[in-house]
């Protein structure tokens, strides 16, 4: 009865819907059983279909090829020498990423003693008092961890790159940029930066080669160049996987996570390198219930909503055409009265989502590689294009504004750095050859300046599981990101657009 | 009947010859609003003129904040974004050019195109899906069916084989490849491939002679930035190193003003004959 309260509550608060009738609650049975919290080496099972509960309603996960015992699972094991899985940033209640407040939870239920978080990338910087709350201050306000980049950039092929620029630390409120051991100035030159865990759902859609775009299924559309191979198979791969597409393939991903978040050196075999890649692929994942929309599964809903939709629909595929529309059809929803009145609200949400164009400017690895500044286009048909799951098909990496200045001031808990770009290198098209960031972004991998800033775009299934939003944790709710998007385009939408796109969002 | 054919035809290759304006300089891109559900287009202004700034190749769009270099020929008979039509060689400066930075409002003409991939797909797929918008009407489900999927595999090259031929133009200073070029030279691969040809490639750099007079000369190591690009292109997609011979064009030719853009290229012909070394005075 408290549960049911509580959502009643919650989804008076966020629904912005007129009417909000007790049934739709009512219709909440208890889904909460288990803990929430997922201990890595806990003899678990991880079952075929599981809910979990968030501030707008139910993320649902499918677990496609059927139950897992945890135990014997690597994914799911504490296999790092410091007491990690990969689980431990990757649970199943924040849509397999980890949220703020799962880990101030996770504080607090063990004085910090939990692997998460472990010196290495679970605080601010390893050299702090680990015992202070106040050395994980990015992880427990942001669900920040710290990523490790070798300077200069060092790709998985182990071929050290040239960089085309210099960088600078400007400031570090983190300390580990200018320390001894961790620094940029260390024996093991580094540069700390700060990123949300990507959520591992969905990542079958995130691996397949993009479809019908010829010939961008072997080249890269930023400079024409191929794309990079796996290593095992000698296929292209789609370069989706990661805020920089570091993570090539799902097994070098992994290789990479186990050496520096499970801080496992001996690395993974390969049969468990094929256990985690399998797990990865089955899992789907969706919201599947919304506190005010009620059920987001079955005939009665867009067909686009729910985990099975993520099952069913194609792989790596456009979706920005009249058909498909990103995230399929919703004019179901159109006309929904009343109690309803929030589905009508999501319906429109979708609508422009798609369609209502705005220029898209001065966007650095974006706009610069063909497609002009301004591109006047929507949220959906400009960059969240992939159908179904809305990343950039592309793949694109892209400087919103986020890691940048003059679009990103506000960001004082993150480092700074100034980057220098040598004379003869191409500059990043709309900051020039001196750019302050707080994440260099893709260029850590290219070394060149044109990709200062740039980011992957993310997919956009589960999100009211997993605030945050972007990489560096910028928007704290979706209502922040929508904010983000309509200051930085000039987009000038509406009150009731607002809501309607946030309302939108936390269904998917 | 067939004399007026001709004749007619004697005087639109006159017409072109008469009316063919080259022209050759740098401008800031200007933008033009065609409507809410329209992408922008771009012009410029030159001469007291404006100017339609076609690319030659789809995704090589102006760019604000950016000058352009412009080369190639009016097309005076057609207008475009408000301009006269062109056709020819965009080129983007990488520099910041923070003063190109204009956006005209939308002036009520009519809306543009809505530029997508669905309106340009084959008619194929375009049947296909708009079968299944028309099912999705009643059934919903279907709107998650592809629109938009791979184009069916074009057959083997089948024996004669013979000399083929394909250049790839660049813009000023770039390495960078449009996708129908790609496309193509995916194409000219398959054909080296089957018959077991040997892909002679030769790379150039350019210069270009501005209407002003001023001369424009691409970075020397152009070429054979081209050439490698290229050499990564064929290797990365499985032709082996002996079947591909490069020549890297270094001297610059004199530029004239007129189609200097063309330049700057990638030449591959496709030989069954054997290779001699040194053909190319280099
Ligand atoms: C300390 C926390 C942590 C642990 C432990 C961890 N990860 Fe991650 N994971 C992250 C972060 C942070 C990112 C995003 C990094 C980036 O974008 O640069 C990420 C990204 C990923 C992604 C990419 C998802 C996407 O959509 O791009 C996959 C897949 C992944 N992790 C799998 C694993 C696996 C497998 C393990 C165990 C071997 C693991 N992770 C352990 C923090 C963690």
């Amino acid at each position: 009865m408290k549960n049911m309260k509580t959502l009643f509550l919650k989804a008076l608060l966020l629904s912005q819907a007129l009417l909000v009738s007790l049934m739709t609650v009512a219709d909440t049975e208890d889904y909460s059983s288990d803990a929430q919290w997922w201990s890595p080496g806990e003899e678990r099972v991880f079952p075929q279909y599981s809910e979990y509960k968030n501030t707008s309603g139910r993320l649902g996960i499918i677990n496609l090829n059927g139950p897992i015992n945890t135990a014997e699972h690597p994914f799911f094991q504490a296999l790092g020498s410091n007491g990690r899985g990969c689980v431990s940033c990757h649970q199943p209640s924040d849509a397999m990423s980890i949220t703020p407040e799962t880990a101030l939870q996770r504080w607090k239920e063990t004085n910090g003693k939990d692997p998460l978080f472990a010196a290495f990338d679970g605080s601010d910087c390893p050299t702090l008092d680990q015992s202070k709350p106040s050395s994980h201050s990015l992880l427990l306000k942001k669900g920040l961890f710290r990523i490790g980049m070798p300077w200069p950039p060092m790709p998985f092929n182990g071929k050290p790159v040239a960089p085309e620029f210099t960088i600078e630390v400007i400031r570090d409120p983190t300390g580990c940029n200018t320390d001894p051991v961790w620094g940029l100035n260390s024996e093991k030159p580094t540069v700390s930066v700060y990123r949300r865990p990507r959520p591992v759902i969905n990542v079958d859609h995130l691996l397949e080669m993009p479809h019908g775009v010829p010939p961008y299924n072997k080249f890269f559309f930023n400079d024409s160049s191929l794309l990079p191979k796996d290593p095992e198979t000698g296929n292209f791969v789609s370069q989706q996987l990661m805020a920089d597409g570091r993570g090539l393939t799902p097994k070098l991903q992994a290789l990479d996570a186990a050496q520096t978040h499970l801080e496992l050196m001996a690395g993974l075999s390969k049969e468990q390198l094929q256990q985690i890649e399998a797990f990865e692929r089955q899992l789907f994942a969706a919201q599947s219930f919304d506190a005010v929309a009620g059920d987001l599964t079955g005939d009665t809903t867009p067909p686009g909503l729910g985990p099975d939709a993520l099952v069913k629909a194609p792989r790596g595929r456009l979706g920005n055409n009249p058909l498909n529309k990103i995230f399929g059809d919703f004019s179901m929803w159109e006309n929904a009265v009343n109690q309803q009145e929030f589905k009508a609200s999501v319906a429109r949400g979708a609508n422009i989502f798609k369609e209502r164009r705005f220029y898209i400017k001065d966007v650095g690895a974006y706009n610069d590689k063909g497609l002009g500044n301004p591109f006047k286009r929507s949220c959906g048909a400009g960059c969240h294009n992939t159908l179904v799951m809305g990343m950039d098909l592309s793949p694109g990496f892209m400087d919103l504004g986020l890691n940048n200045w003059p679009w990103q001031t506000t960001r004082s808990d993150l480092p700074l750095f100034k980057i220098t770009c040598h004379a003869n290198a191409k500059p990043q098209s709309y900051l020039g050859r001196v750019i302050m960031t707080h994440d260099p972004g893709r260029a850590l991998i290219t070394g060149k300046c044109i990709d200062v800033g740039g980011t992957m775009t993310q997919q956009m299934r589960g999100l009211a599981a997993r605030a945050p939003y972007f990489a560096g944790g910028a928007a704290a709710n979706l209502r922040e990101l929508v904010d983000f998007y309509d200051r930085r385009f000039n987009i000038n939408y509406t009150e009731q657009e607002k809501i309607d796109l946030v309302n939108f969002m936390r269904t998917l | 009947m067939r004399g007026s054919l001709i004749c007619s035809m004697f005087s639109l290759v006159m017409a072109h010859i008469v009316n063919a304006e080259s022209v050759s300089f740098l401008s800031c891109p200007i933008a033009r609003d065609t409507g809410p559900d329209s992408d922008v287009c771009f012009f410029t202004e030159y001469q007291g003129r404006e100017i339609a700034l076609i690319p030659r190749t789809p995704y090589n769009r102006p760019e604000l904040k950016h000058k352009i270099l412009v080369e190639g020929e009016l097309i005076p008979t057609k207008t475009v974004c408000g301009g006269v039509g062109f056709k020819g060689s965009l080129s983007i400066l990488p520099e910041l050019s923070p003063e190109c930075d204009e956006i005209r409002p939308h002036d009520g003409s009519p809306a543009g195109k809505r530029n997508n991939l669905f309106h340009r797909m084959p008619e194929k797929h375009r049947e296909r899906a708009f079968a299944l918008m028309e099912r999705a009407k009643s059934d919903p489900s279907a709107s998650l069916e592809a629109a938009i999927y791979d184009p069916d595999p074009t057959p083997e090259p089948q024996p004669p084989f013979f000399d083929q031929h394909l250049s790839i133009y660049f813009s000023f200073n770039q390495v960078k490849s449009s996708g129908p070029e790609l496309i193509q030279l995916l194409e000219l691969i398959r054909y080296a491939n089957a018959a077991n040809e040997t892909i002679l490639l030769k790379a150039f750099q350019g210069k270009s002679k501005l209407d002003s007079g001023e001369i424009l000369t691409e970075k020397p190591t152009m070429a054979e930035q081209r050439a490698q690009q290229m050499v990564n292109t064929l290797t990365g997609l499985g032709v082996s190193s002996e079947r591909i011979k490069v020549t890297t064009i270094d001297a610059f030719q004199t530029p004239s003003g007129i189609d200097d853009w063309k330049q700057r290229r990638v030449e591959f012909t496709l030989s069954l004959s054997p290779i001699e070394e040194n053909i190319y005075d280099n």
